[in-house]
């Protein structure tokens, strides 16, 4: 590699570094949203009920759907142009496909009767499954040969966990020092590029920072919520409100927290917050989603018509 | 699956009334729909076979629809289904989409289309192939309250049961000797 080469990147990233310094330097005021594609309408055949989404380095969407069992790739102008999957226990089948995130090659999916991981390539062609014997409740592919994995614990201390490509666990990152009553412990997670690990709790109002050692940075309650609401359901006593549903960082390190069934617009406020865990604005989606997606190009997606449709939408940073 | 789970423990019983209520408008939904072929009216898959009154025993699947939030919980549905002598071809088959009457008028008709194509998707999905009829009036509403179940006429043995998903293995038995005769 070039001396001119080397310079240019270590260039480039020294601009993307102070550019994400000063974002996160200057007050963010809001971020607007503009709506630029719509995938899927009440009178197609495209999206029956999707419940994860993805998007590669080459902007085409892939959506995971519930009611057809399959998962679909999209061209970055909406148009379908692969589907794999259909109902069943074999080889790339689904008995309900759930969560996706990509690699730069791989496309992996859960299920949520079938224990493990679906990989596929970028093509929709199945590849192999990864066995785990965990159910996964959320997801993070950090490269072609690991990912994380957040699950829900009833013996043991809650934790993140790191698998490489064989399914072989290669780091635990312990987000509790102690075992939590059932459900508690659900969350949601990101993971940012130094390994720093962002978690939005399911059933508390807790969005928390932890390092990759497991020490916990700050933590931080958006909802004002005193006390959780339970109920008695056979033997357990669980949880009843959700309070967060997904948590994504984009780009410059802002972190965006979907809420749940207590904020003030159900399932439509999206909390921003910065790495210190300060929150900067609320942003609100048009319509109540399961999960937010945000890629590379901070473009956010989000669910319309109760999961019939996927809309795309620009992130317009409004600073003071 | 969180939220299906406390759903599924939220069951409750149902005035048997309103099965007998349900079974005088499925008759004559079933009379109707013969006729129109399978036409307008909001029923999907029009070209399954026509299916109307017949001494043959008659199943009528109420699918409720949050158990679309958690299909795994349908799972008991769709085993039974593929039981039936040669997949419901041996007997009648209808279905009935039972939803909660809140959300639909919080929504108006919006709201039936979503259904409509969820439906859609989870017959094409499980390659479902009966009649079913989306419940816009709440007609059902009282069958459904318990989530998705099965009711079994039999005009021959003059019988009517109702049975919720999921079943047991005693109670698939027991529905299957109906069509040995």
């Amino acid at each position: 590699m070039s001396k001119n080469r080397v310079f240019s990147i270590a260039l480039f990233l020294a601009m993307s570094l102070f550019l994400s310094l000063s974002l996160q330097a200057a007050e963010l005021k809001r971020i607007d949203l503009e709506e630029v594609l719509t995938i899927g309408s009440l009178d197609d055949d495209l999206i029956f009920q999707w419940t994860g989404v993805v998007v590669d380095s080459d902007s085409n969407i892939y959506l995971a759907d519930a009611m057809d069992y399959c998962l679909k790739k999209f061209s970055p102008e909406g148009t379908l142009t692969k589907r794999a999957g259909g109902r069943g226990q074999g080889p790339g089948e689904f008995t309900a496909p759930r969560l996706l995130d990509c690699s730069e090659h791989y496309l992996y999916a859960t299920d949520q009767g079938i224990l493990g991981l679906h990989v596929y390539d970028c093509d929709l062609n199945f590849e192999r499954r990864i066995m785990l014997n965990i159910p996964v409740s959320d997801l993070k592919v950090l490269s072609d040969s690991r990912f994380a994995v957040a699950t829900l614990f009833m013996d043991t201390k809650p934790a993140i966990l790191i698998f490489d490509d064989r399914g072989e666990l290669v780091q635990e990152i312990p987000y509790a020092n102690r075992k939590m009553a059932p459900m508690m412990d659900a969350v949601s997670f990101d993971i940012d590029a130094g390994g720093s690990l962002y978690l939005a709790y399911t059933f508390q109002d807790r969005v928390e920072r932890w390092d990759s050692q497991g020490k916990k940075l700050w933590s931080t309650q958006l909802l004002g919520v005193k006390r959780v609401k339970r109920k008695n359901i056979s033997t357990y006593v669980l949880p009843t409100e959700v309070m967060f549903k997904d948590v994504e960082l984009d780009s410059h390190g802002f972190l965006f927290v979907l809420g749940g069934h207590v904020s003030r617009n159900r399932s439509r406020d999206v909390y921003v917050l910065n790495r210190r865990g300060t929150l900067l604005t609320i942003l609100t989606l048009p319509e109540a989603s399961h999960c937010i997606h945000i890629d590379r190009n901070n473009f956010l997606y989000s669910r319309a018509n109760e999961g019939v449709t996927l809309k795309k939408f620009r992130m317009h940073y409004v600073f003071d | 699956m969180i939220e299906c789970r406390l759903v599924m423990f939220e069951k409750r019983e149902k005035p048997l009334f309103l099965v007998l209520v349900a079974v005088s408008i499925l008759l004559f939904l079933s009379g109707s729909q013969a006729a129109e072929k399978g036409k307008g009216s909001g029923a999907l898959n029009p070209g399954s076979p026509d299916q109307g009154l017949s001494p043959h025993p008659l199943v009528v699947f109420i699918i409720d629809f949050d158990s679309f939030m958690c299909l795994t919980c349908l799972e008991s549905l769709l085993d039974f289904y593929h039981q039936l002598p040669g997949a419901g071809k041996g007997c009648g088959v209808w279905g009935v989409l039972v939803f909660d009457a809140s959300l639909g008028n919080q929504r108006g008709n919006t709201f039936t289309r979503i259904i409509e194509k969820k439906l859609k998707g989870f017959m094409q999905g499980n390659r479902l192939q009966f009649p079913v009829v989306i419940d816009r009036w709440h007609l059902f509403d009282g069958l459904g309250k318990a989530g998705s179940a099965v009711i079994v006429f039999d005009p021959v043995k003059r019988l009517v049961k109702k049975y919720d998903f999921p079943l047991r293995p005693g109670q698939v038995q027991e529905i299957m000797s109906l069509f040995e005769d």
